[in-house]
């Protein structure tokens, strides 16, 4: 009788059971999210858990003004580096969507800041007397 | 879970495209199984047509619909050149160009062709190959993208044979409800019975797919009922146990009783539930796997 319980338990497992084996995730970038620069950033580098196809790119500013960034590379690969404008003092949003051999879309932001370099100073030292 | 128009278009054409291929594999099926039923001919052939030709436009559509919605820049967003030409080289444009090749076998295969040179017989095993060809591209295309594309060998058997076995038995429901109007009860008899026996192997091999499909993705219970992908799951669950119950109704018990009266109407009522639920089933699989997705 137990082994016929453990069967159906079993059989129920892997009728019923969920993946919870997402779609490819941004592994790290350069530079991180939400990292405060203190020098604008030529070039964005997205590396992912797999290859992906960088399907669009877009960068916000504080103000909401939205540009379309042009693809690096039409190939399918883990790391993407993407190519900045030059990008004034301001706190800055990128999103992308990346698709990967599943063939799903799969959306992702990144948010940085560039401040003035004595800003980031003084934000060091008001710490530090903290 | 991200509703917007974009996702409203690829969850329709998603469930036409389901409605396409099933009808495309089923109707061609019922086309040797039902030869029978003469005076149904014309009508299943016009199904398969209708059906492959709807898959062909779902496809085709769904592609455009994909750069369209990574682009999310309304109509001028379907066309833009880059996009479609990284989704023309990925796994996507392999998949698209498989069932459009697909469709165009199983329409090719129904064509008549006037070739004197070449014998009756010989003329039956090229529509036969031609059509199992058709058959064959479009259920391996599923193995092309989705979860299952980045699993084994295996796998990709697993979701194409699940495919096929779905399409065989939601696609013939409509020629079968055709044939329950006949007046020739035995020869509806005969046709539900042959088809009762070959959906027990179709069922079986479905379910050894699905258990085997979840077996490599296994996570435990617990996201089955706490997640809304999980949730959705539990519905189509639900609904195939239901089909499940209807098809095996029919099986042992109406078809059996089919010279009684009004077993007939019967049946007919009970194939017609069972294309309702067949739809609602498509409807939810693409709900899960467009609208929601694994959390």
């Amino acid at each position: 009788m137990n082994t016929l319980k453990h069967v159906v338990m079993f059989i129920a497992l892997l009728m019923f059971s969920v993946s919870a084996m997402a779609h490819i995730q941004l592994k790290n970038s350069v530079p991180t999210d939400n990292a405060q620069l203190t020098q604008a950033p030529k070039t964005i580098a997205l590396n992912f858990e797999k290859d992906v196809h960088l399907m669009r790119v877009v960068l916000v500013d504080a103000s909401g003004k939205s540009m379309v960034l042009p693809r690096s590379s039409m190939q399918m690969s883990a790391q993407q580096i993407i190519l900045l404008p030059t990008l004034n003092v301001g706190v800055y949003t990128l999103t992308w969507v990346s698709m990967g051999t599943d063939g799903h879309n799969m959306p992702g932001t990144l948010s940085f800041s560039i401040v003035a370099e004595q800003t980031q100073s003084s934000s060091s030292v008001s710490t530090q007397v903290k | 879970m991200d509703i917007n128009l974009w996702s409203l278009l690829t969850l329709l054409s998603k469930f036409i495209l389901y409605l396409g291929v099933a009808g495309a594999i089923g109707g061609w099926f019922c086309l040797l199984l039902l030869q029978r039923h003469q005076p149904y001919f014309l009508a299943i052939l016009r199904y398969l047509r209708f059906a492959s030709a709807l898959g062909f436009f779902a496809t085709l559509s769904s592609f455009f619909i994909q750069a369209g919605a990574v682009m999310d820049e309304g109509f001028p967003g379907l066309l833009d050149k880059n996009t479609l030409f990284i989704l023309a080289n990925s796994s996507v444009g392999s998949a698209t160009l498989n069932r459009l090749i697909g469709f165009c076998l199983i329409i090719l295969s129904l064509c008549y062709f006037r070739i004197e040179s070449l014998k009756k017989s010989a003329k039956l095993w090229i529509r036969i190959f031609t059509g199992l060809g058709g058959v064959a591209f479009l259920i391996f295309s599923f193995a092309q993208v989705g979860h299952m594309a980045e699993e084994n060998v295996w796998a990709h058997f697993a979701i194409s044979f699940h495919v096929l076995t779905m399409s065989l038995w939601m696609g013939s429901l409509y020629p079968l409800w055709l044939i329950s109007h006949s007046n020739n009860v035995e020869n509806v008899q005969i046709s539900m019975d042959k088809f009762g026996r070959i959906a027990a192997v179709i069922v079986g091999v479905l379910v050894l797919c699905g258990v085997y499909m979840a077996y490599i993705r296994v996570d435990g219970l617990n996201p089955l009922f706490t997640t809304l992908y999980g949730r959705g799951l539990l519905v189509k669950f639900l609904l195939v146990a239901c089909l499940l119950l209807l098809a095996a109704n029919n099986k042992w018990r109406l078809v059996p009783k089919l010279n009684e009266p009004k077993i007939v109407p019967g049946l007919t009522r009970a194939i017609a539930m069972e294309m309702t639920l067949g739809a609602l089933i498509f409807c939810i699989t693409g709900i899960v796997t467009t609208l929601i997705g694994i959390e």
